[in-house]
């Protein structure tokens, strides 16, 4: 199943990932128009500070995920083929009722919309990585000019 | 083996496909008490208002029993377990046998003992025929009363707001929200809903349900009437425990069961809203009516009923993430500290303007939280609070904007709790080290940091 | 400090007080922003981003080794430092500009100051061929021609400034690397010109015209600041006041004067010294009056001159993070604010929550909305009377006033002159000190405070802290001052915090374990102290047990400074470590080669103890190579 990878000492917290992931979900597919999308497309992978120390914080589409099992509306799955966990693509269509956001351990399921802008008719949604099913190699992999994030066939059950 | 499984919401469900997975042979039957396939009932308010059609509320596909090879038995409502016998029987006069049984049999809408809840117009919103009824009845009517400011009180109110209803709800604490809120965090929600058009009558009681055949009005404590052709009564929810008592199962509130989720008796496991078991957050038992922890019981359930012996830990009653109007809601653990709980805790709190965090921490633990409006990273701190996670170091910084999970880098559940995988295997060890700010140039442009 | 369990917060607790309840009051600080800003991009971090032109802005990654014009790391990390070593330099010889500008109008009669420092006046005019017999005025006029001429000449022209004054054993160093500079606003804009796309990519001469601007910045900038200053407005003399946030009255009309330049204020605190507007304040309703304060750098001077001013002049407030925090107080009634170091949001955020009229007076410092009274020197009173009127104006205003009660004191007025005059005439009972170990040696501390690596003043205040335990005498300047102030390092019985050597010492002379000479323009004074050691010993300034130090060192002034410190030979110790760590071969140049150049070095350690290790080891081997006793 494929897997995203980290080399933490590499990153140099430019947030390219962020904006190629942004890009990569959008319409415009340009970050410049991307921004003024309603609702504007949200980052799925999260550069974050520790002190100062920037470290990415990728989605694990984890074997028993929890935000699978909290999704109560049936769209958060898990593909038993490829293993990617994503709300989307399904019969089932999110409702943005924020299980998941309240069940993901490491925080990073974000929301369409911010909530200023969830009081419109268009309801908020909850956005995950989906490891860009619509490109050979995810978005925030190719941005990246550090060679800090990867992508490879990890098997589950036996982990470092 | 055959497994038998009582309730076909979250926690029957969950178990039913947990089983198949593990034991592609095994014979399992699903019984279910309403005539429908599996649906949400979390999702019935989105349904009154309109957002989501009926069929949105499946939330597995239709053939579900089918490609699980499950016997799904729906409408018939068991009646009687006979533990010795390990039987049960149903209200068509079924008798099934079982090896392994689940109760999985949710829990009942309270309702209050006032004159008039008998009458047309009077609902509880628990099920999926609450909702059809009450979709009608908001059809022909103008103005709604809903009975309690809980979390299926405040969904009621607010469909029946966005159909155009005039909604008035009457609380009898002086706060919406009670058990999960706390003042702040309700007052912020409770003028979220306000601008949206819902009405508000706290610290009051409704005393009765006034009409001829159909409601035309309720009375309040203080004697004042609101006149309504619809009245939800959504003041709580008691765990089914009937089975349970008639089976000679131990129960309190809810049925007990262990941190394995056996019952007192062998070969029958509880799971989902009928049960009560130890909360962390507070150290105590309580019932545990949501739906995720109703999925993972189920989860858990299915592993221990099919022989791996799997502790499940980590079970927080009070947990919700809610977004009525504008504002998303995260509430999880003990979330209020009161006098008689003693010296041990400390509340942390951070607001500005409408976006509000809390933190109860005890010792060095967190055991509750509440997030209104900003609700990012809530699932990090809730892992904090499942996991009793010592945070002792980062006391300060809990609330910080750039607190996160990257604190914790390394992964702080086991890998065999759901099998998640540690993508930093691959980082070198001068991320961590003290004199970083001077390697950084080294590993980051090239090989070789030592 | 461990990098996940620190946080973006202050360091003393008057600080974190106002930062509370600003944070409160639903005022977003400098604190919040810098964490809101984490993670930052190591490619700026390290110097390896290039945004000069339309080909960029191109980073050095793993990928890509040479920027779209073909720069290498190398280029972009000294092009980038030769551009801010450029901007602290032109920003010193600004101010520079101001005072000598101000000296002649003085010397024309066409402005109303006094020259309080005639003697240095003298001498200074007769090293430059200004006859000693000339009336005051006249050398006043002509000193201050010929230093604007200075600054206005050519590069390619050797300034007479730097042949005239720099010592003998330096300037033949300087000779030999070819690095004796010209004018200053010259040098400036040809050090810009190198660092554009496409033109210099020799790094080790971008770098020796980095040390080319540190000499200009001393002559140019510094030194004559330093002197026409002292000039106008009198020499630092000891004296003790009230320090930090809580020096402010809640019952008078309160004007702080924030900034570099000390003239105006001067005039300021002479006009507040009036009865008529003292009365004024009172008859607004103040009942204490009306009270001067100082911030930043303007404060810290003012500080070194107060024994002139003790009737008005009410405490230096604070550095420049405190500057957010002072507003928040509510009980500043003008801030009135000159070049450099005044954060946007203090007129597009705080002053109009707060009732704070802020005023700016150099046409450098403009911020939209805010009124300007430009300085000018025929119009100093003038100006200063108008900001007067304007605090009590605003007095009337006023919100909710949040004030912290702690009050402390700390003792200034250090420089060249008034140490000497404390040690009874001579630098030699320092000498004497050095030599029989009780003083070990003499860290100056010096620059900016800064919110990055969470310092915020823990650094600075850490490190004089264990400098002073080791016998090492600390001198400090500019907001590090402010820090030491602040955390009790300064004050009149400070003295015991030190070793037993210094603490005897500087018992005996009544003096604090830490000197504070002012603002970081005064490290033009510290640089005259070290020359004058040096010269009492017979040696040149890299063989003094002297090290110099800018733990938290923020803006371009800063790096010129720091080139400064290494032109003279001094080595420099660093924190954070400036934008060339993306290039392992400047690293080298400037931590390594350049010591068997000019002496002196750079070196980079934001741990507090290793800091002090380093400078306590690099303290003992000068004492051995000058064969002084261990």
């Amino acid at each position: 199943m494929k897997k995203l990878t980290v080399r933490a000492e590499r990153c140099t917290g430019c947030k390219r990932c962020e904006i190629a992931c942004i890009e990569e979900h959008s319409g415009a597919k340009s970050y410049g128009t991307s921004v003024k999308e309603t609702p504007a497309p949200k980052t799925r992978i999260f550069v974050e500070p520790v002190g100062n120390r920037p470290l990415p914080l990728v989605c694990r589409h984890c074997q028993d995920a929890l935000c699978v099992s909290a999704c109560m509306a049936g769209c958060m799955q898990k593909d038993p083929v490829t293993g990617v966990v994503t709300n989307t693509g399904h019969e089932q269509k999110c409702v943005g009722c924020w299980m998941c956001v309240m069940a993901c351990p490491y925080g990073v399921i974000n929301m369409s919309l911010d909530s200023a802008g969830t009081a419109q008719a268009v309801f908020a949604q909850a956005v995950k990585c989906d490891l860009c099913p619509k490109r050979g190699t995810p978005a925030c992999v190719e941005a990246c000019p550090n060679e800090v994030l990867g992508v490879e066939e990890i098997e589950e059950g036996v982990y470092q | 083996m055959k497994y038998v499984i009582i309730g076909a919401s979250a926690a029957g469900i969950q178990a039913a496909q947990d089983l198949r997975n593990i034991d592609g042979k095994a014979e399992i039957t699903v019984i279910s008490k309403e005539p429908y396939a599996p649906y949400s009932r979390c999702l019935l308010s989105r349904f009154i208002d309109g957002r989501l059609p009926e069929s949105a509320l499946y939330y597995k596909t239709g053939d579900f029993f089918k490609t699980g090879g499950i016997e799904g038995l729906t409408g018939e409502k068991v009646v009687g377990v006979d533990r010795f016998a390990k039987k049960i029987r149903t209200d068509k006069d079924r008798s099934l046998a079982y090896d392994r049984l689940l109760i999985a049999a949710g829990a009942r809408p309270r309702v209050p003992s006032m004159p008039g809840t008998g009458l047309e117009g009077v609902f509880s919103l628990h099920g999926l025929d609450d909702a059809l009824g009450i979709i009608k009845r908001a059809k022909e009517v103008k103005e709604a009363v809903v009975a309690g400011a809980g979390f299926v009180g405040l969904e009621a109110a607010w469909a029946l707001a966005k159909r155009g209803l005039r909604v008035t709800v009457v609380e009898k604490c002086q706060q919406i929200l009670p058990n999960q809120l706390d003042r702040t965090a309700g007052s912020i929600i409770q003028k979220d809903l306000e601008e949206a058009g819902v009405n508000f009558v706290l610290d009051e009681s409704l005393t009765e349900a006034g009409g001829c055949d159909a409601i035309e009005s309720v009375t309040l404590a203080d004697n004042s009437d609101l006149r309504c052709g619809l009245l939800i009564l959504a003041t709580g929810i008691r765990p089914e425990t009937d089975l349970a008592l008639g089976a000679g199962l131990k129960t309190d509130r809810g049925i007990i069961v262990d941190d394995h989720l056996r019952t007192s008796f062998t070969d029958i496991w509880a799971a989902g809203d009928c049960i009560e078991i130890e909360d962390v957050s507070t150290g105590r038992r309580s019932t545990s009516a949501t739906w995720f922890n109703a999925v993972l019981q189920g989860k858990y359930a299915a592993y221990n009923m099919a022989g791996l012996n799997k502790r499940y830990t980590g079970s927080v009653g009070i947990q919700n993430a809610v977004q009525f109007h504008s504002l998303p809601a995260i509430s999880f653990g003990k979330t209020q500290v009161s006098p008689e709980d003693g010296q041990d805790y400390k509340v942390l709190s951070v607001k500005r303007d409408r976006a509000y965090k809390k933190l109860v921490l005890k010792g060095d633990r967190i055991v509750g939280m509440i997030f209104v409006g900003d609700i990012s990273r809530s699932g990090f701190y809730a892992a904090l609070i499942r996991n009793g996670i010592d945070i002792k170091v980062y006391k300060d910084k809990l609330l910080d904007p750039d607190f996160s999970y990257a604190h914790f880098k390394y992964a702080y559940f086991k890998q065999e709790d759901f099998g998640q995988y540690d993508p930093y295997f691959k980082t070198a060890e001068c991320w961590d080290h003290p004199e970083w700010w001077e390697l950084r140039g080294r590993c980051m442009l090239a090989e070789g940091c030592k | 400090m461990d990098f996940r369990t620190c946080r973006s917060a202050p360091f003393d607790e008057l600080s974190e007080a106002m930062h509370m309840a600003a944070v409160g009051d639903g005022m977003e600080t400098i604190y919040e922003r810098f964490s809101k800003q984490q993670p930052q991009c190591a490619f700026g971090s390290m110097g390896i981003c290039c945004t000069l032109c339309t080909d960029g802005p191109c980073q050095i990654t793993r990928k890509a080794q040479r920027g779209v014009c073909g720069a290498s790391a190398d280029l972009i990390v000294t092009r980038n430092l030769l551009f801010k070593c450029a901007q602290g330099t032109a920003a010193n010889v600004y101010h520079a500009r101001n005072v000598a500008r101000t000296l002649k109008a003085v010397g024309e009669g066409k402005a109303d100051y006094e020259i309080k420092d005639e003697a240095k006046l003298r001498a200074v005019a007769q090293s430059f061929g200004i006859n000693a017999n000339a009336p005051l005025k006249t050398a006043a006029k002509e000193f201050g021609a010929f230093f604007i001429d200075q600054i206005n000449s050519n590069d390619y022209d050797p300034m007479e400034l730097v042949r005239a004054l720099a010592p003998k054993k330096r300037l033949a160093v300087w000779e030999k690397l070819g690095i004796v500079p010209g004018g200053p606003n010259s040098e400036v804009a040809t050090a810009l010109s190198k660092s554009m796309t496409n033109v210099n990519n020799d790094v080790t001469d971008l770098l020796l015209h980095c040390l080319r601007l540190g000499i200009a910045n001393e002559y140019a900038g510094l030194f004559g600041i330093t002197t026409m200053q002292e000039i106008l407005t009198g020499t630092a003399s000891p004296n003790e006041g009230p320090v930090n946030l809580g020096v402010l009255d809640p019952d008078s009309v309160n004007i702080i004067m924030h900034g570099h330049q000390p003239l105006l204020a001067i005039k300021v605190l002479e006009a507040a010294g009036e009865k008529k507007w003292q009365d004024a304040a009172k008859k607004a309703g103040a009942l204490s009056g009306l009270k001067i304060y100082g911030s930043l750098c303007e404060g810290q001077q003012i500080f070194n001159i107060a024994s002139q001013y003790k009737d008005v002049f009410f405490g230096q407030i604070g550095n420049w993070i405190q500057q957010e925090l002072v507003i928040a107080t509510g009980a500043v009634d003008v801030l009135a604010f000159d070049y450099n170091c005044v954060m946007p949001t203090l007129s597009e955020e705080f002053a109009p929550k707060y009732h704070t009229k802020l005023i700016s007076t150099d046409k450098v410092i403009r911020h939209s909305g805010v009124e300007r009274l430009e300085f000018e020197p025929e119009k100093a009173k003038e100006i200063a009377e108008r900001i007067i009127e304007e605090a009590i104006k605003a007095f009337g205003k006023r919100g909710a006033v949040n004030i912290p009660k702690i009050k402390h004191n700390a003792v200034a007025g250090f420089t060249t002159e008034s140490v000497v005059s404390a040690l009874g005439g001579s630098v030699q009972p320092l000498i004497d000190a050095i030599k029989n170990g009780s003083v070990k040696g003499i860290a100056a501390i010096v620059g900016c405070t800064t919110v990055r690596e969470f310092q915020s003043g823990r650094h600075i205040a850490g490190l004089a802290e264990e400098l002073i335990k080791r016998d090492i005498l600390v001198i400090g300047a500019g907001c590090c001052s402010s820090a030491m102030q602040n955390n009790g390092l300064m004050s009149a019985d400070s003295a015991k915090k030190a070793g037993k050597g210094l603490s005897s010492v500087c018992g005996a002379l009544g003096v604090p374990p830490c000197l504070s000479y002012g603002s970081c323009t005064d490290i033009g004074k510290i640089i005259a102290t070290a020359v004058a050691i040096a010269e009492a010993l017979g040696v040149d300034v890299p063989d003094l047990p002297v090290v110099a130090s800018a733990p938290e060192y923020m803006e371009q002034k800063a790096v010129a400074d720091a080139f400064t410190a290494v032109a003279f030979g001094l080595t420099v110790h660093l924190t954070p470590a400036p934008p060339i760590l993306g290039s392992p071969n400047v690293v080298k140049i400037l931590t390594e080669d350049v010591e068997g150049l000019t002496g002196g070095r750079l070196f980079v350690e934001p741990d507090t103890g290793k800091a002090a290790d380093a400078i306590e080891a690099h303290i003992m081997k000068k004492r051995k190579a000058l064969g002084i006793k261990g």
